[in-house]
């Protein structure tokens, strides 16, 4: 290569416009009844999937009957740290309801104000004091779910990743039974089970 | 997210804060998905060197995933390429050269596209070059995700990143990659394997290791410009081989990754390049390519992220050229390249409706020798090397002006003792009128210094002269981008772009004494369009179809250029079959007639590709078997300076049966 011994200079000549375009054999028929037809999966943001997987994880999961989670009026999805869903979480639980409970969503700025808390997600923010972020709610009824890397193996209940450009989750099931939380069968089945205590 | 490992691009996207105004629209939809349709649900990004939609990137966008890569049988990056809107590969049985939006010129080593891995530029100091074909420095096993993005990229990227046009590829971390063996057979004597590793610790730390290996006997090819008794009646015998082995390790923990790459090539040249003797098996080259990365991310407070990386890189080439003076003499062409740089990115987003992006790099060229030499008798044509270094500063805001209406700023400052101080800018418009439709209008300029290669590199036969005198190529780019969401799972992207080159660096013959030099060689320009439908094209077929119109002219003249297609169709289309244990990939890909050197047109052609993959026919075991132009369409490839042939046939139909054992 790289050693240009050329006896040719290059002749930009006009082009013959050649043979009229051929496609692709089928490609023509394909592409119309792509468009007619409508399959189930759109794309959509990152953040805007996984809160609707943190929506979803609040309907599959039940607290212990006198928790103080389970007493509340309200079903409380707390965000821990820099919140990355831009509103969208609020958007998606406006509204719901899980059995009579209505829905809320807050944002908390440490550990000591997640006492009403249902669910926190633990924002990647948190990522350098993961470990004792998730130590301090061992043994706590309270679901905790992120996207650290490592989430759940550190200790927290619900880890959220990325695989094939979809999101996936993974559930520590120790740490929900220590926790106190019956996590639905339907929901173990989807994800992905690890261990490990984030000692 | 799955870390730093995942790359810069990704990441940033979990430091968002609420600075962010709302809101991602599809939120209502996504709250009726079940679990299981949320599942499936493709998550998308973009490229402003922080994640974002890419509703909202300046840019236009094609992400092909490790799963495509099994589905459709990839086995290079030139494979992944081909399926891309917009691209076309030129092989010339030596190197693949990229062709995209009508721009590939010959004897272009990839010198004008940016390629990336996690972040690390690929293209060396010496040519701007990158290979796509087993040059390429890991395997496209251990891809997790390559980016395409179109529009102007240089102000964020920089160096190499003149067209605009760059290839992210982002590497598997220990969460996909598996402890595995990878076993091959390939058409033309063609065998590989491969040892993984990959896991992710519960400490959190993330390790892959790969090592590989390739051996071909390749064709016995004929050429028919040789077919003469004095040269094996036409037949180069066993000249096409090729021998392939890379290395590659990644370890990442909490807000740290380290990299590294290797890989060598030996391929034989049969088309008798450079006037080289015609089947003598000693023409032929090696290349090696290696990399050390070292990354940092990390989170100072809820709105500041910072980067940093340091790398140190070094590539090297050598071929051997039987010449016949007379008498048969060998011939030996050299570079080596040795570079080592420092890069450093912070994202602001403590204002409100702002995202900005500082950055700083340094890179210093530590090696760039270029040698050309006779071994016997020895004689010396060239040993010519410097070094020396360049930096950049720069700075991108996005702004949110109204809810839906974005507008992204950037600028970057260049620095080299080459080519003194020079300014980039883009700037792109993003209006999203509706949740399903986005439109989006970008401007960028970019500059492209000679390199050491086109500056220095001389011989005495064939006469070639240095020009230390050449200017940079400048280019200037507008794209217009629409994209459609079409009802549930199907997407509508159109592109239409018009790009002006000047100065652009083109090899040419002194018309004064016959010899030929490397000079600014007037401008070119490009316009055209794209269409393309991707995503669920009916219920269990997904894939995409596209259609690329391109008119690449020189100005002066208007003249068309060489190799450089008009039309070009792609089609990719993967069905489970057999009760979904075993998929199907389907794959078309029309060419439109391009023109060679002499001025001739190589007919248009369509290729079609098919793979079938049992992800698990026994619990541990993956197989797939592909054939390639399914049927056997004879097609060729226009030749370069370098060859006397005016085109280079290309492989008929072949095929290859792989074996992933998970351990």
């Amino acid at each position: 290569m790289r050693r240009p011994g050329a006896t040719r200079t290059d002749q930009a000549a006009a082009c013959g416009h050649g043979p009229a375009l051929r496609l692709a054999v089928g490609l023509v028929l394909v592409g119309a009844a792509g468009l007619a037809a409508t399959g189930p999966h759109p794309a959509a943001p990152e953040y805007a999937v996984k809160a609707a997987f943190v929506y979803n994880f609040a309907k599959f999961v039940e607290w212990p009957k006198r928790a103080p989670a389970a007493l509340a009026p309200e079903l409380r999805i707390c965000v821990l740290g820099a919140d990355p869903f831009a509103g969208v979480l609020d958007e998606i639980v406006a509204g719901k309801t899980i059995g009579e409970r209505t829905m809320a969503v807050a944002r908390v700025e440490r550990v000591s104000e997640t006492a009403g808390c249902a669910v926190v997600y633990v924002s990647a923010s948190e990522g350098p004091r993961l470990r004792s972020v998730l130590a301090a709610f061992r043994g706590r009824p309270v679901l905790t779910v992120g996207d650290t890397d490592g989430f759940a193996e550190a200790g927290g209940i619900i880890g959220l990743f990325l695989e094939d450009n979809r999101v996936r989750f993974e559930i520590n099931v120790e740490a929900a039974d220590e926790a106190h939380l019956t996590i639905s069968s339907r929901l173990l089945s989807l994800g992905r089970l690890v261990n490990g205590q984030g000692r | 997210m799955k870390g730093i490992g995942a790359g810069l691009f990704l990441v940033l996207s979990a430091w968002s804060t609420g600075a962010q105004p709302p809101a991602p629209p599809s939120a209502r939809d996504l709250s009726k998905l079940s679990l299981e349709e949320l599942m499936n649900v493709e998550v998308v990004y973009g490229a402003s060197r922080y994640a974002q939609p890419v509703s909202e990137a300046p840019s236009s966008v094609t992400i092909i995933t490790a799963a495509d890569i099994k589905q459709y049988g990839y086995r290079t990056l030139a494979d992944i390429l081909r399926s891309v809107r917009g691209f076309y590969i030129t092989y010339d049985r030596n190197y693949a050269y990229v062709g995209v939006r009508g721009f590939g010129r010959p004897g272009d080593y990839n010198t004008r596209v940016l390629v990336l891995v996690d972040g690390h530029r690929i293209n060396d100091n010496v040519y701007d070059s990158v290979g796509v074909e087993n040059s390429f420095v890991i395997d496209v096993d251990l891809i997790e995700r390559v980016e395409v993005v179109r529009g102007p990229n240089f102000s964020i990227y920089g160096t190499s990143a003149f067209f605009p046009v760059i290839v992210n590829i982002i590497s598997q971390r220990g969460t996909r990659a598996t402890p595995e063996v990878a076993a091959e057979a390939s058409s033309f004597g063609t065998y590989a394997g491969r040892a993984g590793y990959g896991r992710r610790f519960a400490s959190g730390l993330d390790i892959v290791a790969s090592g590989s290996l390739l051996d071909s006997r390749g064709q016995d090819l004929f050429f028919k410009e040789f077919d003469t008794p004095a040269t094996n009646n036409g037949v180069a015998v066993h000249a096409d081989d090729e021998y392939v082995y890379r290395l590659f390790g990644s370890a990442t923990y909490k807000d740290l990754s380290v990299e590294f790459a290797h890989s060598e090539r030996e391929k034989g040249i049969p088309t008798a390049s450079y006037g080289t003797v015609f089947n003598d098996r000693r023409t032929r080259t090696w290349d090696g390519r290696s990399f050390l990365d070292f990354k940092l991310q990390h989170a100072v407070g809820a709105d500041l992220t910072v980067f940093g990386r340091a790398y140190y890189d070094r590539a090297t080439y050598r071929g051997d050229y039987a010449i016949d003076y007379p008498p048969v003499t060998l011939n030996r062409d050299t570079s080596d390249g040795e570079w080592w740089g420092l890069e450093a990115l912070a994202l602001y987003t403590g204002l409100a409706r702002n995202k900005l992006v500082f950055g700083g790099e340094f890179e210093d060229n530590t090696k760039r020798q270029q040698r050309n030499y006779d071994l016997n008798p020895p004689a010396s044509y060239l040993d010519i090397g410097n070094s020396g270094s360049r930096w950049a500063v720069l700075v991108q805001d996005e702004v949110r002006l109204l809810g839906k209406l974005i507008l992204n700023i950037g600028v970057r400052h260049d620095w080299s003792a080459q080519v003194g101080g020079k300014d980039s800018p883009r700037v792109a418009v993003i209006y999203n009128p509706t949740t399903s439709t986005s439109v989006r209008l970008l401007f960028g300029r970019a500059f492209r210094p000679a390199n050491q290669y086109e500056l220095f590199y001389a011989t005495d036969v064939p006469r070639q002269k240095p020009n230390p005198g050449l200017k940079p190529e400048t280019i200037q780019s507008y794209d217009l981008v629409v994209d459609q969401a079409l009802g549930k799972g199907l997407r509508l992207t159109t592109s239409a772009f018009l790009y002006r080159i000047e100065n652009l660096i083109s090899y040419t013959t002194d018309p004064l004494d016959g010899s030929q030099q490397f000079q600014n060689a007037g401008d070119i320009r490009s316009k055209g369009f794209e269409v393309e439908v991707g995503g669920a094209i009916a219920p269990r077929i997904t894939g995409r179809a596209s259609y690329s119109f391109q008119d690449t002219r020189s100005v002066a003249g208007d003249l068309p250029l060489t190799n450089s297609p008009r039309h070009m169709v792609k089609l990719n289309l993967a069905t489970p079959i057999w009760g979904g244990r075993l998929q199907a990939g389907l794959e078309g890909q029309y060419t439109g007639p391009r023109l060679t050197l002499a001025g001739t047109p190589t007919g248009g052609f369509s290729v079609v590709n098919l793979t079938v993959l049992a992800p698990r026919l026994a619990n541990r075991l993956e197989i797939s078997a592909s054939v390639y132009n399914l049927f056997d369409k004879r097609y060729a490839d226009p030749g370069s300076e370098e060859h006397l042939e005016n085109v280079i046939p290309q492989d008929g139909r072949s095929f290859r049966v792989k074996l992933v054992w998970r351990l």
